[in-house]
Order: structure tokens, then sequence, then C-alpha cells
């Protein structure tokens, strides 16, 4: 695709490197956030990291809806599994996040629950259809972009009646985290931003914290072009001693972003007052509830499905890794105990957690 | 493994690190013998001063039907692959079928026509059979295990722990086709594609690569379940060594590529049914690559990389940005995600 | 964190849904979160959604600020 591939050419990736390595301030050290666990895949695969010089530190954040669950969260999935009469709906990345107990949704499927993997909400909606005498719960996670995919589920399921279609919310909201780490004076000298998040979002929220902590933030896509490129434009910032949003990402962003999508998120969820993100703990208006209009389609409302037990697993450094402070190698679990195949914390189950990023593809370093 | 309290979860046989556990601790204790104890897909013993090979393989895929083949055809090939992997050549084959109860008969003649041709085109008979129907919802449909006898030719030595500094990786042709025409029409995927399996005998591509390069392929694996990623860790364990692959010379077609992008699948981890990969000394790589490719099952091969040493048996990926990082092993069956 | 990738529309099947190509994967989408779309254009899509049109413009202006650096 032509607009893609001059994005991922070796040729330009060596232009920006080159680039990188003549204007960089030798004598200084540059920490630079990835929030968004799809760059810390993009680092990771391509292993650009080899690439930017060394006084380029890469902190991967948590933006991973998938890591920041907290364990009482897959309890109650797998309660709301096990309910009788009942298909389970939820995404791959959510299937081996363990609970508190180490039990994840695939414990349940062996335990006689009907799970589906689905590629999207609408494959939901469509599988509540052909069963109507059954209840289908989808596990909805995600942040902003996710969010309006749900919003439409429900929205469409009022209007065609679908009355056994019932959503387990997980929705949260990036710049909520983002606020946090920016808050905690973590050692930071700028920040890559989600791309896609703010293809819907647009580029406001992300500017006020810009504005709010004068940290340089570069917008950027998921190409490691981009990749490279975002890395560039905070060094330059970093030199200049800006700290502006920049918007490397325009061919996918604009600045209000996608206003219909933002139209129904609101017309169907607003900000919850709290929620607990496993790794950072509670964060103020960091979720999105729904609308007690919609209450009928909310699982846990409907069912009574209580959390239980949320305690992180101990020695597990989840919580520092996700905020950037310690690395995967720092934990005294990481590919011992804690591996893809058995995941003691959150960052080693997604792919593109921290900790299943660096075991997959930098376990050598 | 927790052998009191555990169960079998889909994970155990999804041919990867958790495969191998199961195997360790239950089965190769229970069984234990020296021909067992070969650890390769296929066992090597002598039967009247001759050297025989024998392996099984059991198929269980959803849906049964996918463009390029069904579950009868993989059965065939598949059992003839695991003998070809070893260099020798395959003679008889066996058909065992597991059948649901209420599957649909014109459904069972269309697999056992194509296993039948499947078996008559690769000159490899199915000589016995056995047939048991089990209760509806004890099975999908139908399973299908294979055996298969072969003789491996005097001087044929070819064997995982034989790979050294130096050699050269080389893949037979684009890899994951199988793994995303499954995908393609399994239900919920709903995506369509030209991509069709790769599912082939590759026993007259070994032979005619063994007789290129009489004695310089080191060994050969077929990369099904697990896909690349899993043979190249699987040959660098058992050989002690390392390996550089340099991604770009890795043979994908375009359209796998887009599969795995929006799936979020990586195409190392995609399973192959007519690919093999060959461990060969680097003087006569040119002339086994030559011979490939006037096979029509070896046209795309390509030389991925070298063995290197490394005391950690990694497999290294030199990236298309220049970059290396690790290929590790699958630890689960890949699913489809959206972050 | 958004898996989301560029594909473009090969047909409108309704006011709701298009038939979109990735690079030689066709699947049917919902572009019920994009207005005005038409056959040719690129979006990125998102667990089964369009979200954003690909301004073609824009990704090759990006691109320009290689050309003032050298290697």
């Amino acid at each position: 695709m032509k607009i893609v591939e001059p994005y991922q050419n070796a040729e330009k990736i060596k232009i920006i490197a080159n680039t990188l390595k003549k204007e960089v301030n030798k004598k200084q050290i540059y920490r630079f956030m990835d929030f968004c666990g799809g760059h810390t895949y993009v680092l990771a695969k391509n292993a650009l990291e080899d690439l930017i010089p060394e006084n380029i530190n890469m902190i991967h954040g948590p933006g991973c809806p998938v890591c920041i669950l907290p364990p009482a969260r897959i309890s109650i999935a797998i309660k709301a599994s096990l309910l009788p009469n009942t298909i389970f709906c939820s995404y791959g990345d959510v299937m081996r996040v363990p609970d508190a107990s180490q039990k994840n949704l695939f414990f349940a499927k062996a335990m006689g629950a009907d799970i589906r993997v689905v590629y999207s909400v609408l494959d939901a909606l469509n599988i509540a259809k052909a069963n109507p005498h059954k209840k289908i719960i989808f596990m909805a996670i995600g942040f902003e972009t996710t969010i309006p995919t749900t919003a439409i589920a429900i929205s469409e399921a009022k209007k065609q009646n679908i009355n056994n279609f019932f959503i387990l919310n997980n929705h949260v909201i990036t710049t909520a985290a983002m606020n946090e780490i920016l808050s905690q004076k973590i050692p930071l000298d700028g920040i890559v931003a989600p791309g896609h998040v703010c293809m819907v979002t647009g580029l406001i929220p992300f500017n006020d914290l810009v504005k709010k902590y004068k940290k340089p933030m570069v917008v950027t896509g998921f190409e490691p072009l981009d990749m490279m490129m975002a890395i560039l434009m905070l060094v330059r910032q970093v030199n200049k001693q800006t700290a502006l949003l920049e918007n490397q990402y325009k061919r996918a962003i604009s600045f209000e972003g996608n206003l219909k999508a933002q139209a129904i998120v609101n017309e169907i969820f607003s900000e919850k007052k709290d929620f607990n993100w496993r790794g950072l703990g509670i964060l103020p208006k960091s979720a999105f509830a729904l609308n007690h209009a919609y209450d009928m389609y909310n699982a846990e409302k409907k069912w009574e499905l209580s959390e239980t037990n949320n305690e992180e697993p101990k020695l597990c450094e989840c919580h520092n890794i996700i905020k950037g402070l310690k690395k995967p190698s720092d934990c005294p679990l990481f590919g011992k105990v804690c591996r893809p195949e058995n995941p003691i914390g959150a960052c080693m189950v997604s792919g593109e957690g921290t900790c299943a990023a660096y075991y997959k593809y930098r376990r050598i370093k | 493994m927790d052998l009191v309290n555990g169960k079998v979860e889909l994970v155990h046989g999804s041919g990867g690190r958790a495969m191998a556990e199961l195997l360790q601790e239950i089965f190769f204790p229970a069984f234990d013998n020296e021909y067992l104890r070969q650890g390769n897909d296929q066992a090597l013993f002598p039967v009247s001063g001759k050297r025989m090979v024998m392996t099984t393989d059991s198929h269980v895929i959803s849906p049964l039907f996918f463009p390029g083949g069904d579950i009868g055809k993989l059965a065939v090939n598949g059992t003839i692959n695991d003998i070809a992997m070893g260099g020798a050549v395959p003679l008889y084959l066996s058909a065992g079928f597991i059948i649901e109860e209420g599957f649909p008969l014109a459904d069972l003649q269309k697999i056992a026509i194509s296993m039948g041709e499947t078996a008559k085109n690769a000159g490899v008979p199915i000589v016995t059979g056995d047939t048991k129907v089990v209760e509806k919802g004890k099975a999908d449909g139908v399973f299908i295990n294979t055996a298969g006898v072969g003789m491996l030719p005097d001087g044929i030595e070819l064997s995982g722990n034989k790979p050294r500094k130096g050699d050269l990786v080389i893949v037979s042709g684009n890899i994951g086709d199988h793994g995303i025409a499954v995908l393609s029409c399994r239900k919920g995927m709903d995506f369509s594609t030209n991509v069709i399996s790769d599912t082939a005998p590759l026993h007259q591509l070994v032979r005619a690569m063994i007789a290129a390069v009489p004695g310089k392929i080191k060994c050969l694996r077929d990369p099904t379940r697990g896909g690349l990623a899993a043979v190249l860790n699987e040959l660098a364990l058992q050989a002690k060594v390392g390996m550089m692959i340099k991604e770009k010379n890795v043979p994908i077609l375009p359209e796998v590529k887009a599969a795995c992008d929006f799936l979020g699948f990586d195409p190392l981890n995609l399973a192959n049914e007519g690919k093999l990969v060959a461990i060969c000394s680097p003087e006569s790589s040119d002339t086994l690559i030559r011979a490939m490719h006037h096979n029509p099952l070896g046209r795309q091969a390509a030389i991925i990389g070298e063995i290197i040493d490394d005391e950690n048996n990694l497999v290294h990926l030199e990236t298309i940005a220049g970059g290396v990082r690790i290929i590790d092993w699958l630890y689960g069956d890949q699913l489809p995600r959206i972050c | 964190m958004c898996l989301a990738v560029p594909a473009k529309i090969i047909s409108c099947l309704s006011e709701e849904k298009a038939m979109v190509d990735m690079g030689g994967i066709q699947k049917e989408i919902s572009i019920k979160l994009l207005d005005n779309l038409k056959i040719g254009d690129y979006v990125l899509v998102h667990a089964g959604f369009a979200l954003t049109k690909i301004n073609e413009k824009e990704a090759l202006e990006t691109l320009k600020i290689l050309g003032d650096l050298s290697i």
C-alpha cells in the first residue's frame, strides 16, 4: 500500500537514525516515554532501539488496556462467563490475563464456559441476534479508540431491540493515566503520545497536558519510520528547550478528532468517579461508566457481579514497570516464574505488554 | 506442570513450550525407549538389516474444508512429510477415523476421495484403517489419525543435532499460507483472500534435494504447528547453536503479511503444511537452492540465515529496519487482538 | 495500544457497511463512525470499524522532512 510502505522503508529509517546521531547532545540523557503499548511493540518488533543513540532511553508506559486491568476485573469476567445459559465474548487480548488466583478465561473455558474470541464487538452483537435464548456478555475493554465501537453496539442493540446483549465494561481513559504519570514527577524529557487514541479524541486533551506539565509531546503513528521521526522531533524539542504538542501523524489525526465517535460515546457513557488501574492504583475520572439510561445492558448490575480479591501478585514489579521506573529485567519474577505461558503480572500477558515485548523480542539485553 | 490438580488445556496441544513440557513429564517417562529418545518427528529402527522409519499424526482442524485442501489431504501429506523429513522414502500409510454421530456421509466421502487421490498422486498408498463413531457432541465432525512407514536409504544421515556454525538456513517457500487460508474461513473471522493452503507432500522435493548435494544437508524439518519460529528454536536447542535470520530474506506473501497486520499475528508463528526448513553446508547451498527452484514445491526457496555460536541457543532476527531481536517460540495459539 | 490498520474502501455496501481491501485481504467493516466515505478512500480500521480517513496528501507531506536530512 503506497501510503504505508514509505513508512517501513529501511533507507528512510537509516536517514533518521543518522540524523539522530548528529543532533543528540552527547552529554545529555534523553528520557522519553512511549506511552502506548502499540509503540512499545513497534520498537521491540523492529528492534529500533538498536538504531537510536545510547543516551536516548525509551521508557515504556502503561498504555495497554489489557495490562492495566486489575485482577478483580478478571475474576468478574470469569464469574460472568460461568453464568448459566451464557455466551461470553472477548477480544483475544484478555484471554490469558490472570486474576489474583492465577485463573484466566481459558481456565473458565476448561470449566465449561462458552467463550468466543471475537474480532469486533459487532461479532458479539451478531452472536446475540443468532442466539436469542442465550445471554451474550461482551468483555468491553479499551481506551478512547475502542470505546466508540462499544457505544455503537449498544446503540444498535437498543435500536434493534436486542435484549440479550450485555457488556462487562472496562473502558478506561488514556489522558487520566498520562496525567497521573506526569504528576508523579517521574524523570521524563518527552512523551510519544498514542496516535490511535488521538484519531478519536483529537489533540486538545493532550495539548492540555503539555500546557499543564510543560513536557514535549509528539503524537505519532505505528510504522517504524513514524516512531523514529517522533524520537527525532522530541530530541529537537529538548535541544531547543521547547515543550510543544507536535503531530507527526497528520495523515490520520485532525485537531478535533472524530466528532461523530465522540458524540456517540457521550450519549452512552459518562466519566466514572474513579477506576482501579493495575499498577497505578485508583485514578479519578479515569474510566467510562454506562449512562443510567443504558443500565439494562450492564452485566454487572444485572447479575450483581461484585468485585472480589484484588490483590496484585507479590514481588511483581508491574506497577513500577508501567510507570517506567523499572525495567522488566529488574523484576525478580521476569523470565523465571513469569513467562508468556504463565504470566504473573499483566505486563506479560498482552503481546504489547512491556514484559511480553521484552521477553519475546529482546531477551538478550 | 501440576500433575496432581492440573488439567489439560488447549495450549498443551498447540505445539509450543507447554506441549514440550507435557511430553517430557508424562509421555517420555511412561514410554521410555531408545527409539523414542531420538526425539525426532519419526522413529528410526532396524528391520532385517535395513533402516525403517515410522511416524503417526492426528488431525483435528476447524473448518474441515478450507481453500486449497481439507482435513483428509492434510492427514495424508502430514504423515508423508514427517517421514520425508528424516530423509526416508515413504511407503505405506494407515488411516484411523473418529467420527461424530450425525456427520454428513457426503462430507465423509468427499474427505475419503480427497485422501485417496492425495495418496495416489504421492505414490504412497493407504493400506489399512480403522473407523469409530462417537455420540453427538463427543467429537467435532471428524478426527483423522494417519500413521506411515518408510525406508531410509543407506548413506542418508539427517539429524537436528548436526548443524554447525556457518551452515545456512533454507526455507522452501512462502511461509504462513496455510495458517491464513484456514483462518480466513474460520467462523467469526470473516475475511476473504486468494491465499490457499500450501498442503503438499514433500518427499519428491526431499529426494531431489538429497540427490543434488549428497551428504551436505544436515537436517530437514517441516514448520507445521508453531510455524517457522518453533522449528528454528527447536533446531537451535537440539544442535546447541544459535541462528541469525534476516527478516528481509524470509519469503512471505504480501496478503499473509497484511492478514497478520490486522489480526495482530506474527507470520513466523503461522502453520505451514507444504514447506520445509533445511540446514546445509555453506559450500553446497547454491547448488541446493538451484535444485529446489527446479521443483514446483521449492520455487520460492530462499536462504534466510545462518547458524551462529550462541550459548543460549537463541534465534536472532536482523529486522528490516536494521536492528536485531530474537525470535521466540509460540506459547499458545495466536489470538486476534485489538491492542 | 490500539491496533489499527490502513484499508482501502472497495465498495460501499450500505450507509453502515463497506468492503475494504487491506493489502490483498478483503473484509466487511462498519463505517458508522465516519461520514462521506467514497470508493478509493483510505481509512484506518480498528476492531472492525473505520475510525479515520487517511489524508494521502499529509502522508506524503510528512515524508518531506526526510528530503531536508542528509545521510
